[in-house]
């Protein structure tokens, strides 16, 4: 198949999905065999947006491909669809997010043990939110629930995947680094 | 290493969320070492703020206790008179390495919050189709909230509130399920595109049927057949048809 017909059907694909695409699923959809060049074709098809300055692009998340509006024309699209601003977390919702992120599957006395306060009400919230989910119960007494991040915690902060975190490694000589600098500064 | 704390307490309190995050603040604003943590000095700037919490009538959570009496303990283990026993030295600094492996494990998830926080603001101002409700849109200027279960439960308890009924107790037949209900409310969506909670709950004739018809709504939105909006809390809640995946027509229907 032509480049240019595998960026249009890719470019009409993803036009009309809610949800993000993955290469296997283009793939499936236009032709197995093809799929290292419907990837090449996409990846042109991004440069395309990314150089045309149009109002929307492509980006990668959640382990897809998915149309989104630039930031600059927020404004516009919440006027016409009459939205509010997204809500935003606060900050102990996204640090027990943050400790779910990082050490799941993870059961609420153990976010709690590191947060020092109890986590249930947060909890709750984050999984009205559908930002984090049941994962089973763990086998020990009281047989907690376990918590995983879920796909729409991926879609919320933009990322492709968990790896796309720092590791907490990296938060630590952040932290140190911090310090050092401050320690500098002190006569 | 003693600092004189507590003298100048800023207008504004940082909202902490927990013991360790105001032990975290401490050490921060007085540049204390987190490895050598001087106990007594921090042990009372601890406490100074959880005085002033009162003063302010903030609540204060068990938490927070728990973590002065912590403390506290270990403050008296270093009062006693010298020399201190053994026993006594090793309990203190097991104590205190063990808060200091907290809150340095806290530290990193802080750091992580933040970092979260700087990519969810981002991506704040990026929409992409699956953001757009698939609810029919909305007709008014009214800002739309989506009400959480609460939201309609707390609606749903006003309007029982007004209608108490107190007589003796009879065991009737059922006179309403929740599948007539269901279907009801169904058909009236199509005809009216949208109802009002409170209106509806006007025309019913009893508590029993009101709470029959909750329970309706409620199982309606577990379909995803209908969609429940409030413009503002405590306010009326509004009742939309959802668009289903690949239903046909667009759900305004009006006939």
């Amino acid at each position: 198949m032509e480049k240019g017909e595998l960026k249009a059907i890719i470019e009409a694909l993803l036009c009309l999905s809610s949800e993000p695409v993955s290469m296997e699923q283009m793939a499936k959809v236009i032709d197995e065999a093809e799929k290292k060049r419907i990837k090449e074709a996409l990846n042109e098809l991004i440069a395309d947006y990314n150089d045309d300055n149009r109002g929307v692009k492509i980006r990668e998340i959640a382990g897809g491909y998915q149309i989104v509006t630039r930031p600059h024309y927020d404004r516009w699209i919440k006027k016409h669809f009459a939205l509010a601003s997204k809500v935003k977390l606060s900050l102990p919702a996204l640090e027990t997010l943050a400790m779910i992120a990082y050490r799941q599957p993870i059961t609420n006395p153990e976010i709690s043990a590191i947060r020092g306060v109890d986590s249930t009400g947060v909890l709750k919230t984050l999984l009205e939110k559908r930002l984090i989910r049941i994962k089973g119960r763990k086998k020990v007494v009281g047989r907690p629930l376990i918590y995983r991040t879920s796909r729409e915690f991926l879609i919320h902060f933009g990322l492709k995947n968990l790896s796309e975190l720092p590791t907490l490694e990296e938060f630590e000589q952040i932290i140190t680094s911090e310090e050092k600098k401050e320690e500098e500064k002190e006569p | 290493m003693e600092r004189e704390v507590g003298t100048e307490f800023k207008v504004r309190l940082p909202a902490f969320e927990g013991p360790l995050d105001l032990l975290l603040h401490i050490i921060h604003t007085e540049q204390i070492d987190i490895y050598d943590i001087p106990i007594a000095s921090i042990t009372r700037q601890y406490l100074d703020y959880l005085n002033l919490m009162t003063e302010l009538n903030l609540d204060i959570a068990s938490e927070f206790l728990l973590m002065a009496a912590t403390l506290i303990y270990m403050k008296s283990k270093m009062l006693v008179p010298q020399p201190i026993p053994e026993i006594d030295k090793e309990e203190f600094y097991c104590l205190r390495t063990e808060l200091t492996t907290q809150l340095l494990e806290h530290q990193k998830f802080q750091q992580a919050a933040r970092l979260l926080r700087e990519k969810e603001k981002e991506h704040s101002t990026l929409w992409s189709r699956s953001e757009l409700t698939s609810a029919a849109p909305p007709r008014q200027e009214d800002v739309l909230l989506e009400a959480t279960v609460f939201d309609i439960v707390s609606a749903f308890y006003k309007v029982l509130e007004s209608r108490k009924e107190e007589k003796p107790l009879h065991l009737l037949p059922e006179r309403y399920t929740v599948e007539e209900k269901m279907e009801e409310i169904v058909e009236r969506l199509h005809q009216e595109e949208r109802l009002g909670f409170f209106n509806l709950a006007r025309e019913l004739q009893s508590r029993e049927e009101l709470i029959v018809t909750f329970l309706a709504l409620l199982e309606l939105v577990r379909q995803q057949l209908i969609l429940l909006y409030q413009t503002r809390k405590f306010r009326d809640i509004l009742i939309l048809p959802a668009m289903k995946k690949g239903a046909k027509g667009d759900g305004k229907g009006g006939a």
